[in-house]
């Protein structure tokens, strides 16, 4: 714990997120953004890719569905996205095949002996590049070609690891299926016990309003609100409320 | 006789922003309360976002500009189009909220067009407390105006409720007394 605190934070920049979190992110953790498809995964995590690269740290962000100006222009116009990230370095897309440096069918991992490859690949990558942001968008859908499941969390152990040992902060985004139940589908899972943190994004059904929201569920290190908050998705980036009891 | 869009604005200048005021008020004096609001923005180098739970945005734009009223400093926040299947206004100046019942989302669209406006000092005004209370129970009510007031106090805006005393109940009239930090009565005004 002591060694986390003096890590420090890395703020996410989303405005209503970082007093959630104490501040934002320990530096160095690997944080699970997890949800059902269309409550604003690929947002938050273009928000704290973009406006980390803004604040100075070099961020590194893996497509693994889009190509990456496919995922740029299907987001809102973000005002606070300013080319020059990109042209100056800071701010990376990349797709995971160029980390592979080899083809593979689906230019994903097809194999362990491709994960390990991936895992060396991306530890190179950023040593050589001075990357403390990176962002794999989405993780959960890098495994489809495989059969063993186990293969997903052996790297999520190696990732931990490695984020931790290079002071990088990780999103990484997890896919849950519409059918499940979001809360019990993230808590039971091993990814979510292996990542230092996990926040569900979900859909509140209120009679016949939807409404989308957001929830740390877990966070170490951190004191932080386990509440459940309101979400719009805006050109100014993820705006949050609290969402409303009504005396309940 | 005091002028009630003179009093309007003395009432808000007495106490500055970051105040919670409600304003209540006969429904004839609807329209002199609205001028009273627009002036004082005016004046005061101001922005206005209009919180509309009755009558749709653009009616009350149509309206505004029958009598004249500038809007140029008017952004809306229209929770009640949408659910009663009205046209939408294509001028710009309005945000839509699916129903009056999503109040986290009228919240959430004020806090975006604060964003937006930077540093211009706003005025938000809630039109009004009456229709909110027809789609929503008192204590929600009363937690969307804590929340809501909140926010905009610590941005220096000033949060205005509006409230027609003829429609009011009793413990509309109690919540609003608790939440907000002073209430003004209009009556007695021409």
């Amino acid at each position: 714990m002591a060694g986390d605190q003096g890590r420090g934070r890395c703020a996410t920049g989303i405005e209503g997120l970082d007093p959630i979190l104490g501040g934002g992110f320990p530096r160095g953790n690997m944080v699970l953004v997890t949800g059902v498809p269309g409550v604003g995964k690929t947002s938050l995590s273009l928000e704290f890719a973009i406006r980390g690269a803004a604040a100075g740290d070099r961020t590194l962000y893996i497509t693994t569905i889009e190509r990456p100006e496919k995922l740029l222009a299907s987001v809102p116009d973000f005002e606070f996205f300013r080319s020059e990230l990109i042209d100056d370095g800071l701010l990376r897309f990349i797709e995971v095949p160029e980390l592979l440096e080899l083809d593979t069918l689906f230019g994903r991992p097809e194999s362990r002996e491709d994960v390990l490859r991936f895992s060396e690949g991306l530890s190179k990558y950023i040593d050589e590049n001075g990357i403390s942001r990176l962002v794999i968008d989405s993780y959960s859908a890098m495994f489809h070609a495989l059969d063993d499941r186990g293969v997903s969390r052996d790297l999520l152990l190696m990732l931990s690891e490695m984020m931790y040992r290079k002071g990088c902060t990780a999103v990484l985004v997890a896919d849950v299926e519409p059918s499940a139940t979001p809360d019990l589908a993230v808590t039971a899972t091993m990814e979510s016990i292996i990542a230092d943190g996990v926040i569900v994004l979900g859909n509140h059904q209120r009679r016949s309003d939807l409404l989308r929201t957001l929830q740390v569920l877990k966070m170490k290190g951190t004191s932080h609100s386990r509440s459940k908050y309101v979400i719009d998705l805006t050109s100014c980036g993820i705006l949050i409320t609290p969402l409303l009891r009504g005396g309940a | 006789m005091a002028d009630v869009a003179v009093e309007v604005g003395r009432r808000l200048d007495e106490v500055g922003p970051s105040v919670a005021t409600v304003m209540q008020f006969p429904i004839s004096q609807y329209f002199e309360v609205l001028r009273g609001l627009v002036d004082f923005t005016k004046n005061r180098g101001l922005g206005m976002v209009y919180i509309t739970a009755s009558v749709p945005a653009g009616t009350m734009l149509s309206t505004f500009e029958a009598l004249d009223v500038d809007t140029a400093n008017i952004s809306f926040v229209d929770s009640i189009s949408q659910m009663m299947m009205s046209d939408r206004d294509e001028s710009g100046k309005v945000i839509y909220v699916e129903s009056p019942t999503v109040l986290e989302n009228i919240i959430l669209k004020v806090a975006y067009l604060m964003r937006r406006a930077g540093d211009k000092k706003q005025l938000v005004l809630v039109d009004s407390i009456n229709s909110l209370s027809l789609h929503n129970d008192a204590k929600m009510l009363s937690e969307f105006l804590h929340v809501l007031i909140s926010s905009l106090s610590s941005k220096d805006a000033y949060p205005v409720m509006l409230a027609t005393k003829e429609s009011m109940r009793p413990e509309i009239a109690e919540m609003l007394a608790l939440v907000c930090d002073q209430v003004v009565e209009l009556s007695g005004l021409e």
